[in-house]
């Protein structure tokens, strides 16, 4: 009954074997990355260990295939020549496919984003969360889940906001015009100095960025760790209000001084206007 | 304050109050730095000990580095092929150790000291780095153990031109901290190569007497490819 023909030249036996060898190289597969993800887990970075796991699990995958098809009497030269004509067919079929691929292949090697990177891409702002073979998975902050073709994130314009270990942030404070700058610039130096994770080398900025309409403005840029940024920006602008406010410091307003005709003549640095009463 | 304490526990110590009482459940763990916030937590134990001892100071307010940067307040230039012993200070972390079934669990840390922390090297390839600034000595100097401890720098030109020195990085795992209830001490060596680059490493002395180790809290089996020195390679 195994030596029963089933198609072309191959036997169930045939078949049987095949499909075994397929089946167990899927299973020893699905093993070894999770023994992999195991082993690695404190030992290397999700990122890298993710990109070994993909690479052992399709090695692994290919072996079975070829395996499994040389077990059906298939001979890899022709594959390779029915492969060859293939590809060209599916080629022009399947571009984008195709592009997706090459361009997930090089967003592998040259890795300008990682998983577990926080990233802008094309607008969409997110933790990357995975970086598959064909497209790549991005979780949004409102907690979406976006997938982009690999292509699309291979040409696009990247930010990458976990690259380096530190980033700055900024504000812009306007105090009164009669409030001392100098002052509010200390308040608001000790502030930071106190704060640890406001980083001391590269040193904060604190200065008067422009003489303003309504206010006075003090431009703040603190550097902080990457992992820290968030929560110190975050908190940073309403304690420096608070400071300033404690010390008789106030944050101006829109304002508009009207002077009335009277007024205007006890003021010699104003013309007098006069009425025609 | 440092050592093994029997429960319950009442310490008063400065700034730090710690007290440990039985209950129902186990021990209820309550900690208060300076009259602020209270820190409490349940221990779901029998028959346990509390050891406090100083950990490598990288904790507070959370741990986001391995690294310790102790710059000096003022520049020390050395000859060359000159080898020099110094001291300075480092800032204390207490960690709070539960101790049942012959295993310590770590379960709280406490630092008087507030926390700084910078960048060494360039925004890409740099490293943060707890900061703290420091005096230097040529003898070990009188501190609160609570508040500082003393680390012992054995510094060592190898280049054939002088160098200055402002600073000093250190890696915690390597860290290795002894305590007796006057002192807290931490043993270093810098090895100069150049104008720029140095390589540290904290180390075991010979013999310590009337001091015991620190627990080490960045010692892992799992991370024994990790290194315990330091490359300073952009700026001694």
């Amino acid at each position: 009954m195994l030596d029963k023909i089933m198609w072309g030249n191959i036997t169930l036996l045939q078949l049987i074997i095949a499909f075994s060898i397929f089946f167990i190289s899927v299973i020893v597969s699905r093993i070894l990355s999770l023994y992999v993800r195991k082993t690695l887990k404190n030992k290397a970075s999700k990122d890298n260990m993710e990109v070994i796991i993909k690479v052992i699990s399709f090695v692994i995958l290919i072996i079975g295939v070829i395996w499994s098809l040389s077990i059906m009497g298939l001979k890899l030269s022709g594959l390779l020549v029915a492969g060859g004509i293939a590809g060209i067919v599916l080629g022009f079929a399947s571009q984008s496919i195709v592009g997706n691929l090459i361009s997930g292949l090089f967003l592998i090697v040259e890795r300008p984003i990682k998983i577990g990177d926080t990233v802008n891409l094309n607008d969409i702002t997110g933790i990357v969360e995975d970086i598959k073979i064909i497209s790549t998975t991005i979780r949004t902050f409102d907690g979406f889940q976006v997938r982009i073709p690999n292509e699309k994130v291979f040409t696009a314009n990247i930010s990458n906001y976990v690259t380096n270990v530190v980033r700055r942030f900024e504000y812009n404070v306007g105090i009164r015009y009669t409030d001392d700058a100098d002052k509010a610039i200390g308040i608001i130096e000790e502030l930071i100095e106190n704060e640890p994770f406001a980083l001391k080398v590269p040193g904060p900025l604190v200065w008067v960025n422009n003489l303003g309409d309504n206010a006075v403005n003090i431009n703040v840029k603190i550097w902080s760790p990457v992992s820290e940024w968030w929560g110190l920006k975050t908190t940073m602008l309403w304690r420096i209000k608070k400071a300033l406010e404690t010390q008789g410091i106030e944050v101006a307003f829109p304002q508009r001084v009207v002077w009335f005709g009277d007024q205007r003549a006890n003021n010699d640095a104003l013309p007098v206007v006069k009425s025609d009463k | 304050m440092y050592g093994t304490h029997e429960i319950p526990l009442s310490l008063q110590e400065k700034d730090i109050s710690i007290n440990v009482t039985k209950t129902e459940f186990g021990y209820q763990y309550i900690r208060q730095i300076a009259g602020g916030l209270e820190f409490q937590k349940a221990l779901l134990a029998v028959r346990s000990k509390i050891l406090i001892t100083p950990v490598e100071p990288l904790n507070h307010p959370k741990h986001i580095t391995n690294f310790l940067l102790l710059e000096f307040d003022r520049e020390l230039m050395i000859a060359p092929q000159q080898e020099k012993t110094l001291y300075a200070t480092f800032p204390i972390e207490l960690g709070v150790f539960i101790y049942a079934k012959q295993t310590y669990e770590l379960f709280d840390k406490i630092s008087c000291i507030p926390a700084k922390y910078s960048l060494y090297g360039d925004p890409k390839n740099g490293v943060v780095v707890r900061y703290h600034l420091t005096s230097v000595y040529s003898k070990i100097p009188q501190v609160d153990p609570l508040h500082f401890g003393i680390i012992q720098m054995n510094i060592k030109n190898n280049n054939s031109n002088w160098n200055t020195i402002t600073k000093i990085v250190l890696n915690a795992y390597g860290m290795k901290l002894y305590y007796s209830p006057l002192q807290v001490k931490l043993f270093a060596s810098m090895k100069i190569s150049d104008e720029l680059s140095a390589e540290t490493d904290c180390y075991e002395p010979s013999t310590e007497k009337n001091f015991k180790k620190s627990i080490e809290i960045y010692q892992s089996k799992k991370l024994s490819i990790l290194t315990t020195k330091f490359n300073m390679m952009d700026g001694i």
